[in-house]
């Protein structure tokens, strides 16, 4: 009996949650179509759903210079990859730390990554690391 | 029926696999990811035939691994209801009889076969006016039942239609 | 409505063979007949132990109905030869293949998705073709 009444509920409560989907969405499709009268067809939402865009290499505008966050985001994955057994790209010369090498292979260049800065208008641009300007 | 399908899959890649043979590593990886799997969505995959893409690795953050995504074709095998295929007898009992449809298990109870159709434990076979179903005969059936599962599809045949039965 | 909720959402749509109906992603895919699987499986020599394959290579070993390659590549451009290929879709076609039947109207009882589309002296045309290459390949 017990399990009959479990199923009542389940069936129950995922009626309710289809209906409020569909609420939400008459709502959304309402407020874009309404937007779109206001702005004419040219306007493109900010928060786009559409999967963002390469910006080709020839046209990128941020800075060649590599921020310290990049710096630093860039060391700790190398680095932690360096210590999980990924290939050393550089002449080791006794060094043992991770995060040494890592420094190391960023100096020389060498560093097997690319960086992709997302901007805010739904476009990206990557950026090799090899091709930088180190802070 | 069997198909020719491009799919993708999602391989996480171990930081010592880098370097120059990342693809060797990622084909084998693929392989043995893929082939021999089933899901209902999309049926029974057998072989991996040649990979069309692989995507630029993504570092995954935390975890020092990068995660490909890689596209392939492949044959892949999905059973339809209402689909007419041979089969290869694999077990007779007295309750019906198991056929085997490339890497499909298709059940043929007693009940959804002819009238005239007799178990015969001797064999052990079944019997009808014309035709014997026995093991390792083969078999024209059509597929009236599948229940997908997790990791594996079972389905319901019958022989008890116009020009389905034992294949002369 | 219904389209653009996502496939996560509601009832899955029911796959059937008969109203080809072959579910997401496979009715723009390529269908092969059996003789084509066992071509394809053994250009791949590739050591492949897995159950799903050895039940798959006995099957098309089995069930092979054009033993040369030639006769297979014959069949599929007999496939694509206009009428046919616009009047019935791949999957049709590809189950005609599989299961040489002789006479049209057995076709139609194997595969009840053709009954209201193609005339039987259209598909007896086809099927001869079939059944032709079938009896004189060496």
């Amino acid at each position: 009996m017990s399990d009959y009444d479990d199923n009542d509920h389940w069936d129950q409560s995922d009626e309710e949650e289809v209906d409020d989907f569909r609420l939400t969405e008459n709502a959304e499709d309402e407020f874009s179509s309404k937007m779109i009268d206001k702005f004419g067809s040219e306007y493109v939402p900010a928060v786009s759903k559409t999967a963002p865009k390469a910006v080709p290499k020839e046209e990128r505008t941020t800075t060649p210079y590599m921020t310290k966050y990049e710096r630093a985001r860039i060391l700790g994955a190398r680095a932690l990859q360096l210590s999980m057994n990924a290939p050393v790209l550089v002449d080791l010369e006794g060094e043992t730390d991770a995060l040494e090498i890592a420094m190391k292979e960023l100096n020389q260049k060498k560093i097997p990554l690319v960086i992709r800065r997302n901007l805010p208008n739904n476009t990206y641009e990557d950026w090799e690391v090899s091709e930088m300007i180190l802070p | 029926m069997f198909f020719l399908r491009t799919l993708s899959h999602t391989i996480n890649l171990h930081p010592s696999y880098f370097g120059p043979h990342m693809r060797e590593f990622l084909m084998r990886n693929l392989h043995a990811d893929v082939e021999g799997t089933c899901s209902g969505r999309i049926g029974f995959i057998i072989s991996v035939l040649n990979i069309t893409n692989i995507s630029p690795g993504k570092v995954l953050p935390n975890s020092g691994l990068a995660e490909f995504i890689v596209q392939y074709q492949a044959i892949v095998f999905k059973p339809y209801k209402g689909e007419v295929v041979d089969a290869i007898v694999t077990s007779v009992n007295q309750i019906g009889f198991f056929a085997d449809v490339g890497p499909l298990q298709v059940f043929v109870a007693q009940k959804l076969m002819p009238n005239d159709f007799k178990f015969d434990s001797n064999g052990p076979c079944y019997r009808g006016d014309d035709q014997t179903i026995e093991k390792n005969g083969q078999v024209r059936l059509k597929i009236v039942g599948l229940k997908h599962q997790a990791t594996q599809i079972n389905a319901v045949g019958t022989i008890k239609e116009d020009y389905l039965g034992q294949i002369q | 409505m219904s389209s653009h909720r996502g496939p996560h959402r509601g009832v899955i749509e029911e796959e059937d063979a008969t109203t080809l109906k072959l579910g997401e992603g496979y009715e723009e895919s390529a269908c092969l007949f059996i003789s084509e699987v066992k071509i394809l499986l053994e250009a791949t020599q590739r050591p492949n132990t897995s159950e799903v394959y050895q039940k798959t290579v006995n099957y098309v070993n089995q069930f092979n109905r054009f033993t040369n390659a030639d006769v297979v590549r014959e069949v599929r451009k007999g496939m694509n030869e206009e009428p046919i290929r616009t009047i019935l879709k791949g999957f049709e076609l590809t189950q005609l293949a599989n299961l040489c039947c002789e006479e049209a109207e057995e076709a139609k009882a194997l595969v009840p998705s053709l009954a209201n589309k193609i005339d039987d002296d259209a598909l007896q045309n086809f099927l001869n073709t079939i059944l032709d290459l079938k009896k004189f390949q060496t």
